[in-house]
């Protein structure tokens, strides 16, 4: 069945007409899946609400554009993924920002009293693996990392993304190929210069 | 890395291969460096993105919808608002008055030019020529007579 005229199609139409019970159906649909995937990127729990709620803002302003060319949650999925790396983006400006104005010492004092990377106890070597994938899926396009997520974050098969994104099964394979080149290159540039990223 | 590894890769990442296709693969790669060294750069690679999967990821607290609701409207009203700002900008202001002069005094140059072309009046020699084109009063009386003569009888 063409994707428009499921339930799903008719509950976002409803949505895109301005039916406000509608919108909220998707946002109680999909809010549990939004603060997964945002916790699973930026991992600061006191800000997954703020960025699910921006996700969400963003829904609704943009949802009279969606063209049912994907499915709703993997076109939620995306925003929410360029939500996070805008946010990571921005932290990382404020904090550039905030050193610059510091005193080299302020910056040393600073520094040395976050817990290093390779210093951290076993228990933590994940979360500096989590760091560094995600700053390796900042060096993709946003397609490429959507799809990347897409398979191996959420598991989904080659088969299931072709229906979730309306493109057919080689084609995501040829991009989910390419992207994983990209990232091994990525990582490849951050191995020869550490801290580069 | 050979056609035949990139062709199955994503279901041997995932652990999904058909038996058929599994020996396929092993198969070439029992005979290729290359395409071993990939491959397995590639599953590192997997294992890495699948440390993203969510763990104990917060649960929306409630009300959640009630907040998303003020936020598009905060959006909404703030966006009203910059529109309703910029045109009360000093420097737009500005903008819109020396546009307004400059379209009045255009105008103006325009209906004045016009005014100078008609006040000369035509010409005695076009006058002329209107004048024989046209029948003269007493032609057109002798015609209107006739007209109501034919229509009388």
């Amino acid at each position: 069945m063409d994707y428009e005229n499921t339930q799903e199609g008719t509950l976002v139409h409803r949505a895109q007409a301005g039916e406000e019970a509608a919108f909220r159906e998707i946002v109680e649909r999909y809010q549990t899946k939004v603060f997964s995937i945002i916790h699973g990127i930026v991992r600061q729990r006191n800000d997954v609400e703020d960025i699910a709620q921006q996700v969400f803002a963003k829904v609704y302003f943009s949802l009279r554009k969606f063209d049912f060319r994907s499915s709703l949650i993997t076109w939620v999925y995306k925003i929410t993924v360029n939500e996070c790396y805008d946010y990571l983006r921005k932290r990382k400006v404020r904090k550039l920002v905030y050193e610059s104005d510091l005193s080299e010492d302020e910056v040393r004092r600073t520094e040395n009293s976050e817990p290093a990377i390779d210093h951290r106890p076993l228990a933590d070597s994940n979360l500096a693996r989590q760091d560094y994938v995600t700053k390796l899926l900042s060096k993709v396009s946003e397609e490429e990392r959507t799809l990347l997520m897409l398979k191996e974050v959420e598991g989904h098969s080659v088969e299931e993304l072709a229906g979730m994104t309306g493109m057919n099964e080689n084609t995501i394979k040829v991009k989910l190929f390419r992207a994983r080149q990209k990232l091994l290159k990525a990582a490849q540039r951050l191995d020869r210069a550490p801290g580069a990223v | 890395m050979h056609q035949v590894i990139q062709d199955n890769l994503e279901e041997y990442l995932a652990g999904s291969l058909r038996a058929e296709d599994q020996r396929q693969v092993e198969s070439h790669l029992e005979g290729c460096a290359d395409c071993r060294r990939d491959l397995a750069s590639m599953r590192e690679m997997s294992g890495w993105l699948q440390s993203l999967r969510g763990e104990q990821a917060p649960e929306p607290a409630s009300g959640f919808y009630a907040r998303v609701s003020r936020r598009i409207a905060a959006v909404e009203e703030e966006s009203s608002r910059s529109i309703w700002a910029a045109l009360l900008e000093p420097a737009f202001a500005r903008r819109v008055a020396f546009a307004s002069l400059l379209l009045l005094a255009s105008l103006g140059s325009f209906l004045v030019s016009r005014e100078s072309d008609y006040s000369q009046g035509p010409t005695p020699e076009l006058v002329l020529a209107v004048e024989n084109e046209a029948p003269s009063s007493l032609d057109s009386r002798d015609h209107m007579l006739a007209t109501l003569v034919s229509y009388h009888k």
